[in-house]
């Protein structure tokens, strides 16, 4: 697949993964993926501080928003596993023609959509990436 | 045609290109699907494309068969029902080379 040659929007991205809400999704995103800093500056620097990365990168979470059709309930264990020893989702995320990211997570916060007069009904969930299985970019 | 690609990605902790659990579904080399494998496989997010149809029939005969414990554990449909009966031949046999290589 080719990557793309003008950028475009994020319209026709899609989400998958087990137990999820994967249809009626107005936004997803986006995903930061980020490293502490640490100050290692001594008696001795001049001019400016001196910074390293930490060791670890740290997970992202992510909300998505869904126009809510009350279908399921919009949290399960599915969503949340509880069966031992754990194991995550396995979420993909693709933009489209611009490569696909993947990796575990879990639910961690359903909110429900709020009831008003002139306003579509949505709802939004937060994923919470888990480390299980490293975050992943495969190229478009 | 349809054909099933396996997927690799990119650890975005130590830039390794990984091998993943899953396959990427591709119709005329477009990206319209993924089929992760493990213990059962599933078919997820299979993104809208015109083709011949994959009807309600077939798509009813695997969801009966994942609720007996038999084929896939479950078929996601998204949009129109439109997916080839092709598709799920190859779906079929990928599975079958996969269950064939974890006897080895």
């Amino acid at each position: 697949m080719a990557a793309l040659t003008k950028a475009r929007t994020g319209l026709g991205a899609t989400i998958s993964g087990t137990g999820l809400v994967t249809t009626q999704i107005v936004s997803i995103g986006g995903i930061k993926v980020s490293v502490d800093s640490l100050n290692i500056t001594t008696l001795s620097t001049t001019g400016f501080e001196d910074l390293r990365p930490s060791d670890l990168r740290k997970n992202p979470d992510l909300p998505v928003e869904f126009n809510w059709l009350g279908a399921a309930p919009p949290i399960t264990t599915a969503m949340i596993p509880s069966a031992e020893p754990y194991a995550g989702i396995a979420v993909t995320i693709t933009l489209p023609s611009a490569g696909s990211i993947q990796g575990t997570a879990f639910v961690k916060e359903v909110e429900f959509p709020s009831a008003k007069q002139g306003e579509i009904m949505r709802g939004k969930y937060v994923l919470q990436f888990d480390g299980d299985t490293d975050i992943t970019f495969t190229p478009a | 045609m349809f054909s099933l690609k396996q997927q690799y990605g990119i650890s975005l902790s130590t830039g390794e290109n990984k091998k993943l659990q899953q396959f990427q579904i591709l119709f005329a080399g477009t990206l319209v699907g993924y089929l992760p494998y493990g213990e059962r496989a599933q078919i997820q997010a299979i993104f809208q494309f015109p083709h011949d149809k994959l009807d309600a029939a077939v798509l009813a005969k695997l969801g009966k068969e994942a609720a007996e414990g038999q084929g896939l554990a479950s078929v996601t449909v998204e949009g129109p029902e439109q997916y080839s009966r092709q598709f799920v031949e190859q779906v079929e046999k990928a599975l079958a080379e996969e269950d064939a290589d974890d006897d080895e």
